[in-house]
This record gives C-alpha cells, sequence and structure tokens, in this order.
C-alpha cells in the first residue's frame, strides 16, 4: 500500500493522492537515515546497555508508523470507488501472505527447511507491500471490467 | 451504536458464517494434529517429498476456512463489507508492524526469534488483531 503509488484511470493525480505521496517520500528518506544511524549506533553502544541499543534498534520503526498513518489519511479522503479498491487490496494481501507464511511455517516444521526468525519477521511487511501491489492491479482491473 | 456491543449481536449471515466455520475448523485441528503427529514419528524414515506433503496438509482445511468466509463476505451489505476490510487492513498493518519491530531486534541480537514459531503465529495473530480492527471500523463508520 505504502510502497506503490494509487493507481487512477485517468492518470492524475488527486489531492489526496499527492498528499499521501509527498508523506511515502519523507517517511521513506527518514527509514533510510534512521537505519544508517541505528546500525552506526549500534556499533557504538555497548552489549550490556541493553535499553539503549533496542531504542536504536527500533528507531527505523518510527517513519514506518509515519506511512501507515498516512496511509490511513489516504484512505479516508479518498473517493469510494478508490477506497473499495485500496482495501480490497490490502485485505487479499493480508490473507495471501498469511497463508504463506503458514504454509513456509508447516515446510520448516517437516524440516523441509529451517526458518531464521529475525528473517521471518523482517520480511512480513515487504510480502505484504509486495501482495499488495499485485492484489491492487486485479482489484482494479475488475472494477474497471 | 456501540461498536464493542455490536460484535456480539450476529446477523443471519454471521451465525451462518460461524455455523459452517465449526466443521473446517475441526478439521483443520484434526489434520494439524496427526500431520505434526506423523512427521514427527517418521521424520528420519519417509522420503523428503511425503514429509513435506504431510506438512502441508492443514492448508486444505485453511482453504475451506477462506472459502466459508468469502461466501459469508459475498453475502454481507457494503457497510458490513466495509467493516469487514476495515477489521482485515488493520489487522495485518499492526501485525506486520509488530513483526518488523520484532525483526530489527531480532536482527541486532537482541531478542531470540523462533522462524517457525513466527511464520506458523502470523495468520492467527491478523485474526486475533482483526477483531480489533472490526471493532475500529464500526467505530468510525457507525
Amino acid at each position: 500500500m505504502l510502497a506503490t503509488t494509487p493507481v487512477r484511470d485517468d492518470d492524475r493525480l488527486t489531492p489526496p493522492i499527492r498528499r499521501y505521496l509527498r508523506w511515502l517520500v519523507v517517511s521513506m528518506s527518514m527509514y533510510a537515515s534512521l537505519l544508517v544511524t541505528s546500525l552506526f549506533a549500534l556499533r557504538a553502544v555497548p552489549a550490556e546497555a541493553l535499553v539503549l541499543r533496542a531504542a536504536f534498534g527500533l528507531l527505523p520503526v518510527l517513519p514506518l508508523l509515519i506511512l501507515i498513518w498516512a496511509f490511513a489519511r489516504y484512505i479516508r479522503e479518498a473517493d469510494e470507488m478508490q477506497r473499495q479498491i485500496e482495501l480490497q487490496a490490502v485485505a487479499l494481501a493480508a490473507m495471501a501472505t498469511g497463508i504463506g507464511f503458514m504454509v513456509a511455517g508447516f515446510l520448516a516444521s517437516a524440516g523441509v527447511f529451517a526458518l531464521k526468525g529475525e528473517l521471518v519477521a523482517i520480511l512480513v511487511l515487504p510480502t505484504l507491500f509486495g501482495t499488495y501491489g499485485l492484489a491492487k492491479a486485479v482489484v482494479a482491473r475488475s472494477y474497471a471490467g | 451504536m456501540n461498536p464493542f456491543i455490536d460484535m456480539v449481536r450476529f446477523t443471519p449471515n454471521e451465525k451462518r458464517y460461524y455455523r459452517n466455520s465449526i466443521a473446517p475448523t475441526v478439521a483443520f485441528l484434526a489434520v494439524m494434529a496427526g500431520s505434526a503427529m506423523l512427521v514427527r514419528e517418521y521424520r528420519d524414515e519417509w522420503p523428503f517429498e511425503v514429509l513435506a506433503g504431510l506438512a502441508l496438509l492443514p492448508v486444505l482445511p485453511m482453504v475451506w476456512i477462506i472459502k466459508i468466509y468469502i461466501d459469508y463476505f459475498r453475502d454481507c451489505d457494503e457497510w458490513e463489507k466495509l467493516i469487514e476490510i476495515y477489521g482485515i487492513a488493520i489487522g495485518v498493518l499492526l501485525v506486520g508492524m509488530a513483526y518488523f519491530a520484532l525483526g530489527l531486534l531480532g536482527l541486532f541480537q537482541l531478542v531470540v526469534l523462533d522462524g517457525t514459531l513466527l511464520a506458523y503465529g502470523m495468520l492467527p495473530a491478523v485474526m486475533l488483531v482483526y477483531t480489533l480492527g472490526k471493532v475500529v471500523g464500526r467505530w468510525r463508520h457507525g
């Protein structure tokens, strides 16, 4: 939702989309800079200072919260049709991602492959964004037809 | 209108949905337990493909549950559909965010994470938070 541009049939950017895109650029720039800051800071913070390490480790979450807020605002301001498309795409992406991760869990428990915890946790959001993009194309097409 | 009280006042469509969900949920639990038992028991004896097939068996009742949910969704009116989608959207965004935060903590070795458990837990976590999302949706669009 967050990482793809909302599609309009007439290719014009409405004010809600423009506002959303502005926040998308701001939050993604913040995310990149905070991630780098966090990585450098963690090198300097001693291993015993757990709270400080956790605080630096969680820094990149802040811009993502801003992004979700911007998306929620965009959904509120979008017209009925656009809102329906966005929300249906999120719902489809949620189901596909949830089932995908569950299948991976089943296979890992059977010893087919091993899953690294941090990798699974980090990958949920990007997988969701990716499937959202695909789902949105499908939903938008169904409305256009 | 109280979004919390309305959550437990069921429409005929909701009642039908909950009734129809019982069989696949029981099937899911039974298949899951059976599959886990067999995989654990015969991990070293049966071929890899059979084990993978057994591990994926619980996906079938899960697809059945989703089919029943889609039928329920189709029978919802426009307002109910919006609330359902709101619930899913809020649920998945909150869970995705929580997973991301956990992932960062794991990546920086501040917590130890079990990948299999996390992969298993994602869908149930979304389903739990979805209920909260529905309350928010009812409150906003009541």
